[in-house]
């Protein structure tokens, strides 16, 4: 048993001590400070930030929807909000392509009637990294929500309050860590968004290159920048795993409190 | 002022019928058994759940009546509700909990402090103010929870087995505490509870719930005397008989026949108060008592100077003798005795 979870240890590892070997350390700083590093790194951080905000506004509700409200259609409805999960990205990509594009279903109606362009914009990034990330937030909080004690929320409405501040004071502070390990697993996600990206924004630097973009392109062109930005994607990644991982920690001590 | 139900509900193959009313500084408890629908009724009172057919009204207001189509939702209805385990927001502290429900109201935070402070005092809390609910002790934690269901000044108040969470000891005076509470309560008041002790001290009318139906409803010196289920006669604890009299037999279902001092006609329930049968070892004695009936001893309950005898036979009975004839006479589980009982101590009312 410990030989073969070494070997899954390993095979985690390798890659990473690979990267590390072959990084040109040496030349860290001058790769980061290339303006259109710089570039791509902001707009990554822009984006997925932006990404992680509109997940929490719409996904929190569409969580409590399908955690607490019992309509027809439910297991369709959540199927169908996370479907984007297990779909290949570039699928997702051409999906919104085929419907949000200038020619799509609904994106000749938003042309034509509000004059709004999404693919090849930085809003077309956001979209598309909305597609793929917003269902770790919903299934994080879902399972959070379904998990509390509904009478605690029935109890506040014969109290006299309405759902919104039932919600409120009752149900969002018991989900807080749920929600804050939701919104950074949405917004890793976002940070690493590929292929619904490229397929829906295209790859315009400055305005839809993020740094996985920027990584694979470097990779052709100038494969030691295509290691130093891997690294710092890498380390980023690693942060918030870390940080998310002292959030469970310290649930679970205010669980054996309580 | 009244508060009515008259209204079915029908859950999968269960059916909720209940018809009611409980009038303001009145208390009415609701007796039954696990799953009779105790709980199923509290949630239709609050609004938490909608009834299928009939109305719901609280001071002539319609509360719920589907062929009118009105449905006033939880937070809209003047309901306060003590939970079985009295579901305190356990963020928040005490007082913070009872002024919860002005503040939903729109009550600005210092005056809903204010006014859930004084409650608090009433109810002899004020020294845990700011203490968080989960570091209260249980009596403290029930008091919080009437008082937070009171600060909205409900016109109906709610009542799920207010003492069901409390250990022995804390009951007694907590139930004592209850008692002035609610007698200082102008609305109508629903006591939902499993034990006999909350009603005997804190109703003043019983309804007996069992399967979904209302058995019994009346005072409680009603419902003790006459009994009309196997529940209310064991809640009692009396000997309940049921069967079908011509003359001066009562018949049972199973063939046992019952003789009875008067003439009674038709379907009939029998009560033999425990402390009218005498035990026998031999039924060979010639006697004065009409009815004697074979049984094995199952059980011997001794509390103080009394015993249980609880007898299995043809006609089960529990009978009450001293604990120093249990001794004298050697009574020991398995034994096998007669039960001995005079007409005259047979009380017979139509079904």
């Amino acid at each position: 048993m410990l030989a073969l979870a070494g070997v899954s240890v390993a095979f985690f590892a390798l890659p990473f001590a690979g990267l590390i070997w072959r990084a040109p350390w040496s030349k860290v700083t001058d790769i980061l400070s290339e303006k259109s590093v710089g570039t791509a790194l902001w707009l990554s951080l822009e984006t997925s930030l932006i990404t992680a905000l509109i997940s929490c506004i719409f996904g929190v509700p569409l969580a409590w929807l399908l955690a607490r409200v019992n309509f027809p259609g439910r297991s369709f409805v959540r199927a169908l909000a996370t479907l984007s999960m297990v779909l290949p990205p570039v699928v997702g990509g051409v999906a919104l392509f085929f419907s949000f594009g200038r020619r799509g279903l609904f994106g000749q109606y938003l042309n034509d009637w509000f004059g709004i362009r999404l693919p090849f914009t930085t809003a077309g990034v956001v979209i598309a990294q909305c597609f793929v990330a917003m269902p770790f937030l919903v299934l994080t909080v879902e399972a959070a929500i379904r998990q509390l004690d509904s009478r605690y929320e029935d109890a506040a409405r014969t109290l006299g309050a309405s759902r919104l501040y039932v919600f409120r004071r009752i149900t969002l502070p018991s989900i807080k860590p749920a929600l804050v390990a939701g919104v950074a697993l949405a917004w890793a996600r976002a940070l690493g968004e590929f292929g619904a990206t490229i397929t829906f924004a295209g790859n315009l630097p400055g305005t839809t290159q993020t740094m996985p973009l920027a990584t694979y392109l470097a990779l052709e062109s100038d494969p030691e920048a295509a290691l130093i930005l891997s690294m710092l994607m890498i380390t980023v990644s690693f942060v918030v795993l870390v940080g998310l991982r002292d959030r469970w920690l310290g649930h679970q001590r205010n669980d054996l409190v309580s | 002022m009244t508060t009515h139900f008259n209204f079915s509900v029908t859950q999968g193959d269960f059916n909720l019928k209940i018809d009611a009313s409980v009038n303001d500084g009145e208390v009415l408890a609701v007796l039954g058994p696990n799953g009779s629908g105790k709980s199923t009724l509290l949630r239709l009172l609050s609004g938490l759940q909608q009834i299928d057919t009939g109305h719901i009204s609280s001071r002539n207001i319609l509360w719920d009546s589907p062929a009118d189509d009105i449905f006033v939702e939880a937070q809209q209805r003047r309901v306060g509700v003590v939970f079985q385990d009295y579901l305190l927001f356990k963020e928040l502290s005490a007082v913070e909990n009872v002024a919860f429900g002005l503040r939903a109201q729109g009550v600005n935070k210092a005056t809903a402090t204010e006014q859930a402070r004084a409650l608090l005092q009433q109810v002899g809390l004020s020294e845990h103010l700011h203490k968080k609910t989960p570091t209260l002790s249980g009596g403290q934690a029930q008091r919080v929870a009437l008082a937070r269901a009171l600060a909205i000044q409900p016109h109906l108040l709610l009542l799920d087995e207010p003492l069901a969470a409390l250990d022995v000891a804390t009951r007694q005076t907590v139930r004592r505490d209850l008692r002035r509470y609610l007698s200082s309560f102008q609305g109508a008041v629903v006591l939902v509870t499993h034990d006999p002790i909350d009603a005997y001290a804190l109703a003043d009318r019983v309804l007996i719930l069992e399967n979904g139906q209302v058995m019994q409803i009346g005072t409680l010196n009603e419902v003790t005397a006459h009994p009309r289920s196997r529940y209310v006669a064991d809640l009692v604890g009396t000997n309940l008989i049921t069967g079908h009299a011509s003359g001066v037999t009562l018949t049972t279902s199973t063939g046992i026949t019952v003789v009875l001092a008067d003439q009674a006609e038709g379907d009939v329930f029998a009560v033999i108060k425990p402390q009218a049968i005498t035990i026998v070892t031999s039924n060979e004695l010639t006697s004065s008592a009409r009815n004697t009936w074979p049984g094995v001893i199952t059980d011997i309950d001794r509390s103080g100077e009394r015993c249980r005898i609880t007898l299995h036979g043809p006609l089960p009975l529990v009978a009450e003798i001293t604990a120093a004839a249990v001794e004298s006479m050697a009574l020991r589980v398995g034994d096998e005795v007669f039960a001995v009982v005079k007409a005259t101590e047979v009380e017979v009312y139509s079904r």
